[in-house]
Order: C-alpha cells, then sequence, then structure tokens
C-alpha cells in the first residue's frame, strides 16, 4: 500500500455539456510527494484538480483512490474521502462573515469533537505556519488578496489533511512570500509525509518544489515525470510552455481570415 | 488511546499515554491529562509526560500538550516531555514551538 499511488486516473474523459475538456487522461498521484500540475490558462488543469477533488463526477474513464474506483463511492465513503483532504481554491474561498481565526477554526469545529480551547491552539499554529499570526481577528475584507490566500492555506491545513491541493498558490503574491509559501509546501511533505497537488503556471514555483510534473495541454497530458525530464524533453509544445513563448498565432490568423473572407482569394494595395 | 497516571512521590506526576495522539484521541485524553494535573500538582511540583507509546500525533496532540503546558505553568510546575518520538519533534518544530517545549536544535532530545 505504501508504494501504490494514492489516485490513479485511467482514460479519464470530462465534459462541460458537449464540450469535451480533458481527453483520455492517465496519470497517478504518488504519496508523500509533490505533484505539480502545469500548462497555461484553459488547458484543463483546473477542471482535472475538480476531478481528484471529488467535486466534478468521473463521467468516462476511472479515477480509483488508494485501488478504490471512486465510481463505487456512496456519499460516506466520498465524505470520508474529503475528511483526509484541505484544499486550497484560487480566491482562499474565505467565509466572508467570519474572522480569520475563525474561518481556520470552522472545519475542526464542525468536523472534530475538540474543546474550543484546543481548537484555538491549532488554528493558532496554522496561522502560524503560514505568517498570519498578526492577522487572526481581522476579517477577510480586511485583508489583502496574498493574505487571503495564506489564510485559506491556514483553513486547508486545519484538519492535518493527508493530501493536500493548492490552486495557484503563488498568483498575487509578492516573491518573497511566495517562496515562502514554496517553503511551507516543501516542508510539510518532509515532516508530515503530506502527498501534495499543486496546480501552477509560475515555472520557478513548480521546478523548486515538485517531485513529480504533468504538463497539460488542450485537455490532454503533454508529458509527465521528473521536474529534470520535463525541463530535458524536446516535444515543442512543452519547450514553449517552458521558455514562456506565446502561442503561435498563424493558424488561428488564417482560420480568422477564413471566417471574414470565406476562403476566397483576395488582392489589395494601397496606394500612397 | 491508553492513559495511566502515577504518583511515584509527593509533588511528582507521572502520565503515560499509548497510541496516535490525534484529533479522534485528544477529546476525551483531554479531560483525564487536564483533570489529573489539576488534582494532583501544586506548586513546584514536576508533571512528566510519557511519550515513548505515543509517537506519533498531529497538531490537536501538538495543541493538548500546549494546554497541559498552561495548566502546569498556572500551578507553577514544571512540565517535562519524555520520549518524544524524533517525528513528534519534527511536528513540533514545523509548528515552531521548539523552544516552549525545549527542544533546542533538531539533534536534541527536549529538558
Amino acid at each position: 500500500m505504501s508504494d501504490s499511488p494514492f489516485i490513479a486516473l485511467q482514460k479519464l474523459n470530462s465534459y462541460y455539456g458537449s464540450r469535451q475538456i480533458l481527453h483520455e487522461i492517465e496519470c497517478t498521484i504518488p504519496r508523500r510527494k509533490i505533484t505539480v500540475i502545469m500548462g497555461i490558462s484553459g488547458c484543463g488543469k483546473s477542471t482535472l484538480l475538480r476531478h481528484l477533488i471529488g467535486l466534478k463526477p468521473t463521467e468516462a474513464g476511472e479515477m480509483s483512490i488508494e485501488g478504490k474506483d471512486v465510481g463505487t463511492f456512496d456519499e460516506s465513503d466520498m465524505r470520508a474521502y474529503r475528511m483526509r483532504m484541505g484544499v486550497l481554491f484560487q480566491g482562499g474561498a474565505l467565509f466572508n462573515s467570519l474572522t480569520v481565526a475563525q474561518n481556520v477554526a470552522t472545519p475542526l469545529k464542525v468536523h472534530t469533537r475538540l474543546a474550543d480551547s484546543t481548537i484555538a491552539i491549532m488554528a493558532a499554529i496554522k496561522l502560524h505556519l503560514v505568517g498570519l499570526t498578526g492577522a487572526a481577528d481581522r476579517m477577510p475584507s480586511q485583508l489583502s488578496g496574498g493574505m487571503r490566500k495564506r489564510a485559506g492555506l491556514a483553513r486547508a491545513l486545519a484538519m492535518d489533511p493527508e493530501i493536500l491541493f493548492v490552486d495557484e498558490p503563488s498568483s498575487g503574491l509578492d516573491p518573497i512570500t511566495a517562496a515562502g509559501l514554496d517553503d511551507l509546501i516543501l516542508e510539510l511533505r518532509e515532516t508530515l509525509g503530506m502527498t501534495i497537488v499543486v496546480v501552477t503556471h509560475e515555472l520557478e514555483s513548480a521546478f523548486r518544489i515538485a517531485d513529480q510534473m504533468i504538463v497539460m495541454d488542450a485537455g490532454k497530458i503533454l508529458v509527465a515525470g521528473a521536474p529534470e525530464e520535463i525541463k530535458s524533453n524536446r516535444d515543442p509544445r512543452v519547450v514553449q510552455f517552458l521558455e514562456r513563448r506565446a502561442d503561435e498565432r498563424r493558424t488561428e490568423d488564417e482560420s480568422y481570415m477564413a471566417s471574414l473572407l470565406g476562403g476566397r482569394k483576395v488582392e489589395c494595395e494601397i496606394e500612397e | 488511546m491508553q492513559f495511566d497516571v502515577q504518583k511515584p512521590q509527593p509533588g511528582r506526576l507521572l502520565v503515560r499515554l499509548e497510541g496516535v495522539l490525534d484529533r479522534n484521541a485528544v477529546p476525551s485524553i483531554r479531560k483525564k491529562l487536564l483533570s489529573a494535573i489539576r488534582k494532583n500538582v501544586s506548586e513546584g511540583g514536576v508533571v512528566s509526560l510519557d511519550l515513548s507509546r505515543a509517537p506519533e500525533m498531529d497538531t490537536a496532540g501538538v495543541a493538548l500538550l500546549v494546554e497541559a503546558l498552561e495548566s502546569v505553568s498556572g500551578c507553577h510546575s514544571k512540565l517535562r516531555l519524555t520520549g518524544l518520538s524524533e517525528k513528534a519533534g519534527r511536528l513540533i518544530r514545523l509548528t515552531r514551538l521548539e523552544q516552549v517545549f525545549g527542544l533546542k536544535d533538531a539533534s536534541q532530545s527536549p529538558e
């Protein structure tokens, strides 16, 4: 069990209505490792994350958790899976009517029988971990975007999850805070043996923290492997992504012209 | 989780914990532990918490240790942790509480 993957996906296809977002996704999320899912906006990485955290049902293909097909999960199996995970959503997803400390305490109040004083200490620990000790009594509306994100991470860690999903941890953070968050993610894996999945398009952060990388493009996995394998991959799309080059627009331009001119050959010149 | 209390001599309390000190175990252990400290510890006393059979804990366990420390300090007594596992020590360091519990560096056991 210890060497088997925490999560495995086989031929996962995903749709929004009739539009196919993910195509034949096959990958594994190993235990006690940091898996980074990368790709440009719209490549399907957030949809993949929604499947991994059980927010989007598996319509075609299979997702298994510790060898058990999620398709066979009943309500209580899914609840048990969710109890084992922490999720940091992009915007932090805080409760606006609660203070930062109350936000962090909420999962513990709802899901455990711990005393209020124990919960208060645990919330303080988690806020200290993300560098928000001084913000415990503030309301989310009084926080910057980066602070909201860190508060969201403290809440995701509230229950000491076995698996942590983090959506774009560095976006909106200054470089020093972002590097501190990377350090914390590495420390969580080292110290607690946490399984961590990070969705990001921040290359520097990704290569710093990843044990395994999955690069996506147009709903497919372009390549998956260790960071050094990704770096040495010569696939033009991978190289283009890693070199942060803008997408080739020629094909799009051609179809744009065709839509305007119906494929007719035209000649035009400007006389000065 | 198993909980055992001994009073080897006046002013001294020995508490042994056995099992996983996590969010499931802490609620019941907390009542017993804090009650034992309140009833048995007087000024200048020492509470020894033997964790040699509780090598695994989560932050609920760390929070309980903080509560025990608060309670013991409130009686002007001293808390001594014994048998702290390397894993538990790492967690205490992660939570930046190593100084509170007297862990000075990674290679050192608590005082």
